[in-house]
This record gives structure tokens, C-alpha cells and sequence, in this order.
């Protein structure tokens, strides 16, 4: 029992040692998600889209809001926090029909009145593949 | 292969040139992709004409081209099972400890990040420029060889080491300084995926306890 008492106390007192940083990565792993298609595409985006668009308690926003370019002088009113949502798929051109995991989780697969089926990494929302359709796509139930 | 290194040299010389070889050679069978001469030079921070000596003593396993700027390529697998394996190695002296060699490497490519990234790395001005319109050759310019392979591969390597993460270490004022400079670069790289994933593997890595774990995550949703 002391042993395992003493096991727990350490485990506490590791724990204790890294709050601050757990949050900022936690934090850091919800900028990069949100913002993911912007730095793909245009990574200057990062300084003044990102950030400005980041939630007011976002610690990234916090410890980088230096990083704002002064010519922006009216913020944007943002959320105060991060919400539910991880992250947007942008790719279809029209309404999405369906959508559907694959069996392992790793792939998430739509298919839109776009008339594309297409393939995103479910981890890092990355598009993956698509492929035209004759009609509109629809995925079997 | 490595008795050259044992006969030649005075004790003096032999236990300098024992540490180069496993500050490159043991960096060479760890990095999970290849770099080449140039790069390892900037990368390992050690000098030109000691990494290039050290390379051709050991050009029996390794591929060493010509060139300075093309990769060197480990030739037998088996030689970084002898070298990473302490009862395989027979003299101790080569025996590479694996996980302080991930921890040295991740050190560096920390270094080398902190020495390079920064805001516009690649000196563009329009922050509307798109990957796109950007010639390859300029990102390659801007962000040389060991530069991309610290920024793709230094929280692997951290990983490998199995450090303990705490408020305040290295990596986390690493981040509070270069985090946008860092996803900025991946950006350029057409990386930002591995990134992203990287992060994920960082947050494992931070120990957290239950219920510290559950405070933090209501005070951040």
C-alpha cells in the first residue's frame, strides 16, 4: 500500500509540473486544427486571419496578439472561446448529401450535389482524394 | 569496419573521434529520413572537416556521395541493429544509446528552428501570398534541408527520447516563441497535416493526470 500510495503522489506531483503546458498545446492543437486549409493555402494568413479570428481566451491568441498587423484597426467581436466544433471541411462546391466514417475511423468520405465523392483524414481534416461523379453523389445507406 | 579507428590513433585522438562517431554516425541510424553532409554539419552543429572525416571511416556501411549536398545512405540495416544493440556491439565505446541520441537530435532541431523561423521566413511581404505562386526553389532557399528536417521531425524525436515535459522546459518556451513561425514553415513546406499530427503526439506526451486532466480540458471547451 505504500508503495502504490507512492505512486500516486508522484504521478500528482508530475501532473502538478506540466498544467501550463499541457493547456498551451491543447490550445496550439485547436488553433492548427481551425486554421488548417488557411496555412495550407496562404501561412502569412496565420498573423493576421488566425490570430484575429482566434477566440479571446485562446492562449495562442493571447501570447502572439503582437503578432497583429496595426493596419487592422477594428477587430472583429469573436467567441470567447473555442466551441465544439474541431474544424470545417472546405472543399464541396455544393450541398453535402452524405457523409460517413470508414470502418477503422481514420477516413471520413462525402459525397455532394457537386457531383464529387471525396476523401478527408479524419485526424487532421486533410483532403485526401476525389473523384467526379455522373450525378449527383450520393453514398448508399 | 571500425578497428581503423582503433589502431591508428593515440588515446587522445581515439576518444575524440569515438565521440564524433557517435554524434554522427549514431544521429545517421536514428534521423528516419536522410540528410546530406551539409545539412548534418548545420543540423549536428559540429565542423565540416570532422563530420567529413568521420564519414569516410565508416564508408564500408555508408553510402558517402561525392558531393557535399547529396544524402548519405545507410547501406546495411544490420548496422544500425549492431550499433543501437549494447550486447550486440562489441566494443562498447561505438554503442549508441538510442534514446539520448533522439534527445540530442531534438535539442538540435530545436536549435536550428530558434536560429531560423520567423515571421515571413521567406521574405514575402503580401500576406495574401499563396503556396501556390511560390517558386519551390525559393522555399527551398529559405528553409535549407536541416531546417525542414527539424521542423518535420523534431517532436518525433522528442517522442523517441521519452523526456518528461514540464511548465517552463525547453519545448514549451520554444512554443511560446516560434509556435507561428513553426506552422508558418510547415505551411511553405506543404506540411502542415504532419504538423498537425505532430501536435497530437506532443499532447500525449505531457503527463497529465486524471483529474488534472479533466480541469484542464473544462477550463479550455
Amino acid at each position: 500500500v505504500g508503495y502504490l500510495y507512492k505512486r500516486i503522489l508522484t504521478n500528482l506531483y508530475k501532473a502538478d509540473k506540466s498544467p501550463n503546458l499541457y493547456a498551451f498545446v491543447h490550445d496550439a492543437k485547436r488553433f492548427a486544427l481551425y486554421n488548417r486549409s488557411v496555412i495550407e493555402q496562404a501561412p502569412l494568413q496565420l498573423y493576421c486571419s488566425s490570430l484575429v479570428f482566434a477566440p479571446e481566451k485562446s492562449i495562442v491568441r493571447r501570447r502572439f496578439e503582437e503578432y497583429i498587423p496595426p493596419w487592422i484597426q477594428r477587430k472583429p467581436k469573436v467567441q470567447a472561446d473555442w466551441n465544439a466544433a474541431l474544424q470545417t471541411l472546405e472543399g464541396h462546391l455544393d450541398q453535402v448529401n452524405s457523409v460517413a466514417f470508414s470502418p477503422d475511423g481514420k477516413l471520413v468520405v462525402s459525397g455532394s450535389e457537386d457531383k464529387t465523392v471525396r476523401l478527408w483524414g479524419a485526424a487532421t481534416g486533410a483532403a485526401n482524394y476525389k473523384r467526379s461523379t455522373a450525378t449527383q453523389a450520393r453514398l448508399p445507406q | 569496419v571500425l578497428r581503423p579507428i582503433d589502431t591508428n590513433y593515440d588515446e587522445e585522438e581515439r576518444e575524440e573521434l569515438v565521440d564524433l562517431f557517435r554524434q554522427t554516425v549514431g544521429s545517421i541510424v536514428i534521423l528516419s529520413d536522410t540528410l546530406s553532409t551539409t545539412a548534418l554539419t548545420s543540423l549536428l552543429n559540429l565542423p565540416m572537416t570532422d563530420v567529413d572525416e568521420i564519414l569516410k571511416h565508416v564508408q564500408a556501411v555508408l553510402d558517402v556521395p561525392d558531393s557535399l549536398d547529396l544524402p548519405v545512405r545507410l547501406l546495411h540495416p544490420y548496422f544500425r541493429d549492431f550499433l543501437l544493440d549494447k550486447s550486440r556491439c562489441s566494443d562498447i565505446h561505438f554503442w549508441v544509446d538510442e534514446r539520448q541520441a533522439h534527445q540530442t537530435l531534438a535539442d538540435d532541431c530545436i536549435r536550428v528552428m530558434s536560429n531560423s523561423l520567423k515571421q515571413d521566413v521567406c521574405g514575402q511581404v503580401a500576406p495574401g501570398t499563396l503556396v501556390a505562386d511560390v517558386e519551390s526553389s525559393r522555399i527551398k532557399q529559405y528553409l535549407p534541408p536541416e531546417v525542414r528536417y527539424a521542423c518535420l521531425y523534431w517532436i518525433h524525436r522528442l517522442q523517441k527520447s521519452d523526456a518528461q515535459l514540464y511548465d517552463n522546459d525547453q519545448v514549451h518556451q520554444f512554443l511560446q516563441v516560434y509556435l507561428l513561425h513553426w506552422l508558418e514553415a510547415l505551411g511553405w513546406m506543404g506540411k502542415t497535416s504532419e504538423g498537425i499530427l505532430a501536435i497530437f503526439s506532443l499532447e500525449a506526451q505531457i503527463p497529465v493526470s486524471l483529474l488534472c486532466g479533466i480541469f484542464v480540458q473544462k477550463n479550455l471547451d
